[in-house]
């Protein structure tokens, strides 16, 4: 027997629709990327190749994950729509990744710039400088996910990311080991999937696919009138 | 029910509706959200969809809840979600429940105490 407490019912309400873990392959797909784009780093290939292959499997995995999760989650898990105070803290995240994304253009526009007059801006940038840039672009982001969803698994993601961001972009870790870049993304790729993979499965056995159930007892709807 | 315990009852003044275990589950979970449908109701309180919809049916007589018909994807759909009459019902009887309960005295009293 099971106590009725209203928080702990919001909570879990709230969590269902996040935890099945399509969210851990969507990071998994990320990681991917960015480890095929390490390994194309170590070729020829213009940069405009690589960007279109990352934005690719990064965009498609995102695609294929919201098809998975209309088709086959949604109605295993129905629709709701939560309170006041959850729409609150989902508009404060999107301000927040808002934010993140002004930051990572504004360095990008700058490093772009300063390297193009000749005296790069972040060329030596080492220790805590190097901290601090990839906290506020790679780990923020994500731990403000984590933080909203009340998904806690999404911090070791978090973390992984920063670790391999700073051995490929500080420590230039690829120009001394060859492919390590490549290793540390397709490594933490294959926890995020693994991880993801088996959750889902889990969350497919856990709720099976209800009957299809009409709208309400002895009354037909007609179909909505086009626009 | 017995008169006697209809009587009882009728004392403490319960809201019988929302008493049950069923539509009191029901009741909480749409409580803690806006409006879910009946596949999310299903999966959260455990109930084979007849039961549900006989369920939501008293609540909705009551004026408790409201079925709201929208269309996804041109299909429709139907969202439940709880009246302003059923938010205020429902605070009513955690109300009573926890007055009911704390009215108890502190110690434990078994038969024969007395």
């Amino acid at each position: 027997m099971s106590t009725l407490n209203l928080r702990t019912l919001e909570r879990k309400n709230w969590r269902l629709a996040s935890q099945d873990g399509l969210l851990d392959v969507l990071f998994g797909m990320i990681f991917l990327a960015a480890a095929v784009v390490a390994v194309l780093d170590q070729t020829d290939l213009a940069d405009a190749v690589r960007i279109a292959v990352m934005l690719c499997i990064q965009f498609g995995g995102a695609g294929v994950i919201l098809w998975i999760r209309m088709r086959f989650t949604r109605p295993r898990i129905g629709r709701v729509r939560y309170g006041a105070s959850r729409v609150s803290r989902v508009r404060t995240l999107h301000i927040v990744l808002a934010l993140c994304v002004v930051v990572t253009v504004v360095l990008v526009v700058l490093t772009s710039l300063s390297n193009r007059i000749g005296a790069p801006l972040f060329e030596d940038v080492t220790g805590v400088g190097a901290w601090l840039v990839i906290t506020a672009v790679v780990f923020v982001p994500i731990a403000a996910i984590a933080y909203v969803l009340e998904y806690p698994r999404l911090l070791l993601y978090a973390a992984l990311l920063s670790a391999a961001e700073y051995l490929h972009i500080v420590l230039k870790l690829p120009s001394i080991v060859p492919y390590s870049s490549a290793y540390a993304y397709g490594g933490a790729s294959l926890v995020a999937l693994t991880i993801g993979v088996v959750t889902y499965v889990r969350f497919v056995r856990r709720y099976p696919r209800q009957p299809a159930v009409p709208t309400e007892p002895g009354i037909v709807m007609e179909e909505a009138p086009d626009e | 029910m017995s008169r006697r315990e209809k009587e009882a009852a009728d004392r403490i003044e319960i809201d019988r509706l929302i008493h049950e275990p069923a539509r009191l589950l029901i009741m909480a979970h749409l409580y803690v959200v806006e409006s879910a449908d009946y596949v999310f109701l299903m999966q959260r309180v455990g109930l084979t969809w007849g039961n549900l919809s006989s369920h939501l049916t008293k609540l909705d007589t009551a004026g408790y809840v409201e079925l709201v018909k929208e269309f996804v994807n041109r299909k429709p759909h139907t969202m439940v979600r709880l009246t302003a009459h059923g938010r205020t019902a429902f605070n009513a009887y955690r109300k009573q429940m926890r007055s009911l309960f704390d009215d108890l005295p502190g110690k434990e009293v078994t038969a024969g105490d007395d």
